[in-house]
């Protein structure tokens, strides 16, 4: 099977609901891969700051 | 000199470095004015560190001793406060010069947030974690399509790793799965540069290439 797949870098601020669950998989009871078809509450309300394009600030320094 | 109503520990401390000129008006300002007084004079110091930072760094600690020697048990104060006082003062000072003589001074507040994929893509948006209390390190991710629905999300817990690896598994389990779940296009994202730049062949990696930076790799074509 061909795919296409492109990989890119995204500030943490954007990779938040991404970041939840790599916290959430800390709590879990098994090694085994967990499979979330309905997220749980606190994931939705991320997700939902997502698709209503809700934006983090970020300081960056400007190099000349 | 009554005016505050200072511990002996902390008197010790503010008389070792408060200079001997300004000893007098420093115990005697109502509490607004000494604050004001403290974070504004530069020239209060004995030492050859800004003021302000060695007035802050002593209160922080102050407070923080008082804190901990009321609600720890086993806690003791330092032997010698004003060399941990001075340390950490010194340190924040350093930092601030290389700042301010490092870079320029430029800066600018950007604004982040998710973007939907294009139509026909599926974004996956995957992160590692990883706790050095416990040593635990897990990963997790999700993916969404150009609507901005979720179709699934993952979690899994890795065991001992460190937070380099962790993010490696994050990439490696969601492109398995999207493999399997016969996606045609993907567009990945991590937080991680160093991830990213080793997967896209962006760094040089030293000896040989991680397992799982390999396994991406075959995975990506």
């Amino acid at each position: 099977m061909s795919w296409q797949v492109q990989i890119n870098h995204i500030w943490r601020e954007g990779n938040r609901s991404a970041d939840w669950l790599a916290n959430f998989s800390l709590s879990l009871d098994s090694f085994n891969l967990h499979v979330i078809e309905t997220p749980p509450r606190e994931l939705r309300c991320l997700l939902f700051d997502d698709i209503s394009g809700a934006c983090m600030p970020r300081n960056v320094h400007l190099i000349a | 000199m009554t005016n505050h109503p200072c511990s002996v520990q902390s008197t010790r401390v503010w008389l070792r470095l408060v200079s001997s000129n300004h000893m007098t008006n420093f115990f005697s300002l109502n509490c607004r004015d000494w604050i004001f007084d403290n974070l504004n004079n530069k020239k209060m110091a004995s030492h050859k560190i800004e003021w302000q930072t060695i007035f802050m760094v002593i209160c922080w600690h102050l407070w923080m001793w008082k804190n901990k020697s009321i609600f720890e048990e086993e806690f003791h104060r330092p032997f010698n406060p004003i060399d941990v006082i001075l340390k950490m003062a010194t340190e924040i000072d350093n930092c601030k010069q290389t700042q301010i003589s490092g870079w320029p001074q430029h800066t600018d507040t950007i604004f982040i947030g998710w973007k939907t994929p294009r139509e026909g893509w599926v974004k996956l948006n995957c992160d590692g974690a990883h706790k050095s209390s416990s040593s635990l390190s897990g990963c997790g991710g999700h993916f969404r399509d150009s609507m901005g629905n979720c179709l699934n999300s993952y979690a899994r817990k890795i065991g001992s790793c460190d937070a380099l690896h962790a993010e490696m598994w994050g990439m490696y389990i969601g492109m398995d799965m999207a493999r399997r779940q016969e996606i045609t296009h993907l567009h990945v994202e991590s937080d991680s540069k160093v991830l990213v730049d080793m997967v896209t062949g962006k760094c040089n990696i030293n000896g040989n290439v991680p397992t799982l930076i390999r396994h991406i790799r075959d995975l990506k074509t």
